[in-house]
């Protein structure tokens, strides 16, 4: 690696077109440079279609006792989780459960598209429109940086859709404006991708990997050698192209040298990374995210659980998450949520279980974690913004006063309401970036002369 | 330690407090004493001394110790402040240009010791500094150096990695834009301003791992067990980059290859080294960076002209978003690529051919105006009586309309930039448009198409009803979706619109039929000023709207420039006094409290009282008066009389104002509304001149330099003894030197006149 060089890009004003070196590259020079690791955040954003119904994660207890004006902020490890949730039971120390939030700025309907983690109106029943900002999984990704900065894994593409495996674009994330996170729809795809450079179900990965070094230093001689012709003031153009080379070539070593860590933590493979069975789909996805997690190759994974064009066979429903929506089938709605919930709830426990599992500075690895579940349509099938649930478990780092709490937000539009966008300010907040507020404000909300648009202090430690 | 200087009083006694610190470099203080202390004391002393420190600017006791990291932020600001001639202020005694130059050479020399450089000359290149080349200087003729454009690195645009895609069939699945161009109004593919780095470096990547993938399934060299020969192996490499770079590899390239091949191969298989081969040639640097450097011979003002081959894909570049087409390549292959002349000639040729797609024509005027970024403004259903996002997105369908109306006055191609401004013929178009016409065409022809009879000198006639070259259009410009995408102009395809709308319209009332919406688009015309029982959509269009003069008063223009829940006059004043009139506007200071304050009783005009105050006022008189103009609509686009305030209340609008500052004389004058002022603007030398830089800067990559004078002077010229022909100066500036001829210099020294 040529740091001279290097530094003199950071210095170099390049105008609009200014590029900075990549988190992941910054890292690995500070640890260079001597600085110590400290424990990294992790972050696991579980991204379920179809809304979730507030009712359906509030606790029996809480039902109808909190007042709409006031924010309601109790302890949530006296109470009894709904039913099918229990699978989380062990685990409410570190839950929370909060709700209240609006998103009105945010595309109401099937899905919010981007707007659900970018806090913006975007897209059309088909469409995910357009991509202004990176989103707020992608703004904690650059935060906490890895070989693999950020993981998209899919079940299914995008909300209305029968797209299946491979690389897939649900529209929900985005790692910068214009620029969509691709997500890996088929198991044993994103095992190689993942585990391949130290543990594969064939050769293939493992050989792929190391040849590809061949490649990222073919690269990087042609593009020096070319660079003479170049004339001078251009320069900067073909080290920038350069130097994305050698950070490649700096990610193949650091994976070379991690891979007795990567092989010592890969899931062992069966054909569950191959099955055609949705439900099956999603644990492996699941079982992938947790290894990577616990490997260090990454810390922070998007995955996309289901869209509503799929139908959870294996849990015994008859009918897409479309046809429940809208109240189609042979049982009541109700009744089909709650299956999905015992589902998806039991997907959330055996992860934690896992992170649990990992001891870690003075606890475990759960302790350094959030995994945060959510939905692109927010409250319901026909998702109207006025509340936007959210389920977190793990107790991130001990950033914030979450865990164990369970807080619902006044009501939209009385006093003292909150937003969506204040959430991911308050978490932004929490690891590292100090914006004042992320995404759009809702301007109703402003005009009323309630929209406070900044973290929300009571979880601020 | 810091060296500080106090110049107030005079030279000496700065001498006498510089010698009592510390003695940096004595070359350095002797040039600091000689000239640069002296322009202080001279020049700048007055306003930014310790009492007087205006803005905050203190210059009394800034450090010349420069070289070591010292009042850095301050030397930028005063560098920047001399090369704009910004300061002193124009009502204060100016320096003499070459004391000007001492300082900045000086400035810059110390900032290159500290091991810093300004970011003026970057920004210089920015879009949004490309007014500050002096406007009349630039026209003036006094001007006398060769034009040339920097020779340069240019990155791939997205449309034109959208074109090449298609040629890689199958294998690009997967692939995913790597060049994303920021989403930003205005003029955005510079060549100085794009780089690929590590976010576009990832996309490519896996672009050319999915493609190759699929691309060695099909290789005989992949699939065999044995080694390939060299000239199989050199015969695929060399197909593959044609497609892939454009042109035949140099035996240096295919070399290279062939060895990593041969390197891979013996470490893994023929296969894992093919795929990697073409990965790499995927990833060659010329499909990410256009390179024109100039191949030709240098000549004797220092320039070397742009080699055949470079100008045949500047060209194609240009204008089509594709690689040259077979007769561009011809011409620069045997020498008739040449001269100006030989350019001239090939770029009528692509004009006037209309098989050749020119999306980069289009694409102009919708960056310069900004009107495609009305979408992006979210309006609340609620108040806006009717706009619709669902289902349709109306703002998005009045930026086709806006389309439209661009297109028909460049197809006219007379009198363009005036046409743009003035002309009040608007498209109103949507699929109900289409379908009306459909179903009046069928009334007119029932009998014989009932009878199964369809000529083709009546499919004609439908064709031209609906503004059709052929069926291709149609979704093109009638955007149909899923409806009726495959209509195809049969009598059965007619038929099915008529069933459509007798149940769609749920009406038998012919009236109804043809001439109003449906449901859905019923709101659509309001911008246009229609109520819904007025409402006639049959085509040919377009349609003369009353109170409206050309895309500054359209629909779409009025929404892209508007706020969510107003309009908004700042940014309407600012882009008339940036595009228009070549005017300079800072960026609002970052102390600045930039929120309007609310109040029911005052119309927005009236709020904005709050930027008349004096320090505001220096930079918002450039702005508010022109936008204020623009009142007379809502921020739906609306024609209105009267503002509402809420609550029922409203006031009459008051869109008088007057013009300051243009630079001409005639300009300079009060005017009642935006439907005068825009004529007066429409008639004017400097408009048109400044239209004429923004095509500039759009089709050269760049910023014009004072250089450039000799190239602009004369595609004005062209323009006006053209009649005011787009293609005419478009094939002016095409083979102009500025667009033919590069040299090589670093950025800073590209302004220094």
């Amino acid at each position: 690696m040529n740091f001279t060089r290097r530094d003199a890009l950071k210095n170099l004003s390049l105008g609009a077109g200014a590029f900075l070196l990549s988190p992941f590259l910054r890292q690995v020079e500070l640890q260079a440079a001597g600085n110590a690791m400290r424990i990294p955040n992790r972050f696991v954003f579980v991204v379920k279609s179809s809304g979730i119904v507030p009712d359906g994660i509030t606790p029996d207890a809480f039902k109808g006792k909190n007042s709409s004006s006031s924010l309601f902020n109790e302890d949530l490890t006296n109470v009894s989780l709904p039913s099918p949730m229990r699978a989380l039971e062990p685990f409410k120390d570190q839950l929370s459960i909060v709700q209240g939030l609006s998103g009105k700025m945010c595309r109401g309907g099937h899905s919010s598209w981007f707007g659900m983690m970018g806090v913006y109106m975007t897209g059309g029943e088909f469409d995910a429109g357009a991509v202004i900002r990176a989103t707020a999984d992608a703004e904690l990704a650059k935060l906490n940086p890895a070989p693999f900065n950020h993981v998209g894994l899919a079940i299914k593409g995008k909300v209305l859709s029968n797209d299946y495996g491979g690389t897939m674009y649900p529209g929900i994330s985005a790692v910068g404006p214009g620029q969509e996170l691709p997500f890996q729809g088929s198991p044993d795809i994103a095992y190689e991708q993942l585990f391949g450079s130290a543990v594969s179900s064939s050769s293939k990965a493992e050989k792929s990997f190391k040849l590809q070094k061949n490649l990222l230093d073919f690269m990087v001689d042609d593009i020096k050698k070319v660079s003479n012709a170049i004339p001078s003031s251009e320069h900067g153009k073909m080290d920038a192209y350069l130097n994305a080379f050698e950070e490649l070539q700096v990610r193949h070593s650091k994976l070379s040298s991690m891979k007795k860590q990567i092989a010592a933590n890969a899931p062992g493979y069966s054909d569950k990374f191959t099955s055609t069975v949705e439900e099956v789909r999603q644990e492996a996805q699941f079982d992938l995210a947790t290894a990577a997690l616990i490997a260090g190759l990454t810390n922070v994974v998007t995955i996309r659980l289901d869209n509503v064009d799929m139908t959870y066979k294996r849990l015994g429903i008859d009918e897409d998450n479309h046809g429940i929506g809208h109240n189609e089938g042979t049982r009541s709605q109700d009744e089909y949520r709650k299956i999905i919930c015992e589902h998806h709830s039991e997907l959330l426990a055996t992860m934690a279980q896992k992170l649990r599992a990992v001891p870690e500075g003075d606890g475990d690895m759960l302790d350094n974690t959030m995994i945060i579940f959510l939905s692109d349509s927010s409250d319901n099938h026909h998702g109207t913004g006025t509340e936007w649930p959210y389920l977190i478990i793990g107790g991130g780092g001990g950033k914030l006063k979450l865990p164990g709490r369970y807080l619902r937000y006044p009501k939209y539009g009385e006093q003292g309401c909150r937003t969506i966008g204040d959430w991911w300010t308050t978490l932004l907040n929490a690891y590292g970036n100090p914006i004042k507020y992320y995404g759009n404000e809702d301007l109703v909300l402003k005009q009323n002369g309630c929209s406070h648009a900044g973290p929300l202090e009571e979880l601020l430690v | 330690m810091a060296l500080t200087v106090v110049w107030l009083s005079s030279p000496n006694t700065l001498m006498a407090q510089a010698d009592k610190k510390s003695n940096p470099d004595s070359a350095n203080q002797k040039a600091f004493d000689e000239t640069v202390a002296p322009f202080l004391a001279k020049y700048c002393a007055d306003c930014h001394g310790e009492i007087s420190n205006e803005s905050g600017v203190v210059l009394s006791s800034i450090s010349f110790d420069l070289a070591s990291g010292h009042d850095l932020e301050h030397w930028n600001t005063v560098l920047r402040q001399l090369h704009l001639e910004e300061m002193p202020p124009r009502e204060s005694e100016q320096p003499e240009q070459h004391e000007r130059q001492a300082v900045m050479l000086w400035i810059n020399a110390e900032l290159k010791k500290s091991g810093n450089v300004s970011d003026l000359y970057s920004k210089l290149e920015s879009p949004s500094f490309g007014n500050y080349v002096n406007h009349e200087k630039l026209f003036s003729g006094e001007i006398t150096a060769e034009p040339f454009s920097p020779a340069r690195l240019w990155r791939t645009s997205p449309e034109v990695f959208s074109n090449v895609k298609s040629s890689y069939g199958k294998a690009a699945k997967d692939f995913r834009q790597p060049f994303p161009l920021e989403d930003k109004v205005g003029i955005k593919d510079y060549a100085n301003l794009l780089f690929a780095d590590s976010a576009v470096v990832s996309v490519l990547m896996s672009n050319a791992t999915s493609a190759s993938d699929e691309l060695i399934k099909h290789s005989p060299i992949a699939s065999s067990e044995t080694s390939p020969t060299d000239d199989m192996l050199a015969s695929a490499i060399s197909e593959h980059f044609r497609k892939v770079v454009f042109r035949d590899p140099l035996q240096e390239e295919i070399s290279n290859y062939s060895e990593l091949f041969r390197k891979t191969a013996k470490e893994g298989d023929n296969a894992d080294a093919l795929r990697l081969v073409l990965m790499a040639v995927m990833l060659h640097h010329e499909s990410v960076y256009r390179v024109e450097i100039g191949l030709g011979e240098e000549d004797s003002h220092g320039r070397r002209m742009l080699s055949g081959t470079e100008i045949a894909f500047a060209i194609a570049f240009a204008l089509t978003d594709r690689r040259p087409d077979a007769a561009l390549l011809q011409a620069a292959k045997t020498g008739k690529l040449n001269s100006s002349d030989d350019v001239r000639l090939q770029v009528a040729r692509i004009l006037q051919d209309e098989a050749i797609a020119k999306p980069r024509i289009l694409r102009f005027f919708q960056e310069f105006f900004g009107y495609t970024q009305a979408h992006k403004v979210f309006k609340d259903e609620d108040r806006s009586g009717g706009f619709a996002y669902y289902g349709e997105n109306y703002p998005a369908m009045y930026e086709k309309d806006a389309d439209f109306f661009v297109m028909n006055i460049l197809e006219k191609d007379k009198d363009v930039f005036r046409q743009l401004l003035t002309s009040n013929e608007y498209y109103i178009f949507n699929r109900a448009t289409f379908r009306n016409t459909v179903y009046d065409f069928y009334k007119k022809n029932q009998q014989q198409l009932d009878a199964g009879e369809f000529p083709e000198a009546k499919q004609k006639e439908l064709l031209q009803r609906l503004d059709l070259k052929g069926w291709h259009e149609l979704n093109v410009k009638y955007n149909l979706h899923n409806f009726n995408k495959g209509f195809n102009g049969s009598v059965a395809a007619i038929k099915q619109i008529v069933d459509e709308q007798y149940s769609w319209m749920d009406t038998k009332d012919e009236d109804v039929l043809s001439h109003r919406m449906q449901a859905l688009y019923t709101k659509y015309p309001m911008v246009y000023d229609l109520r819904d029982d007025e409402q006639d959509f049959l085509l040919p269009q377009p349609y003369r709207r009353p109170n409206r003069a050309g895309m500054l008063t359209h629909p779409a223009w009025l929404i892209a420039h508007s706020l969510n829940d107003s309009t908004d006059p700042i940014r309407r004043g600012k882009w008339v006094r940036e595009r228009l009139l070549g005017g300079v506007i800072p960026d609002i200071p970052i102390t600045v409290d930039a929120s309007i304050p609310e109040d029911h009783t005052k119309t927005l005009r009236e709020r904005l009282q709050k930027t008349e105050k004096a320090e505001c006022w220096r930079c918002h008189k450039k702005m508010n008066p022109l936008g204020y103009a623009f009142e007379i609509y809502d921020d739906f686009g609306r024609y209105r009389m009267e503002e509402s305030l809420g609550k029922g209340d409203s006031k009459p609008i008051d869109a008088k104002s007057q013009l300051a500052g243009s630079g001409e004389k005639e300009l300079d004058d009060e005017f009642k509304d935006a439907l005068e002022l825009i004529p007066r603007l429409a008639e004017s030398d400097k408009v048109r001149q400044c239209m004429i830089r923004h095509v500039f800067r759009y089709f050269m990559g760049r910023n014009e330099m004072l250089s450039d004078s000799k190239t602009l002077i004369s595609a004005d010229r062209t323009y006006l003894e053209s009649g005011g022909s787009f293609n005419a100066l478009l094939i002016s500036i095409l083979s102009s030197d500025s667009f033919l001829y590069r040299k090589t210099l670093e950025p800073a020294a590209r302004y220094v006149p």
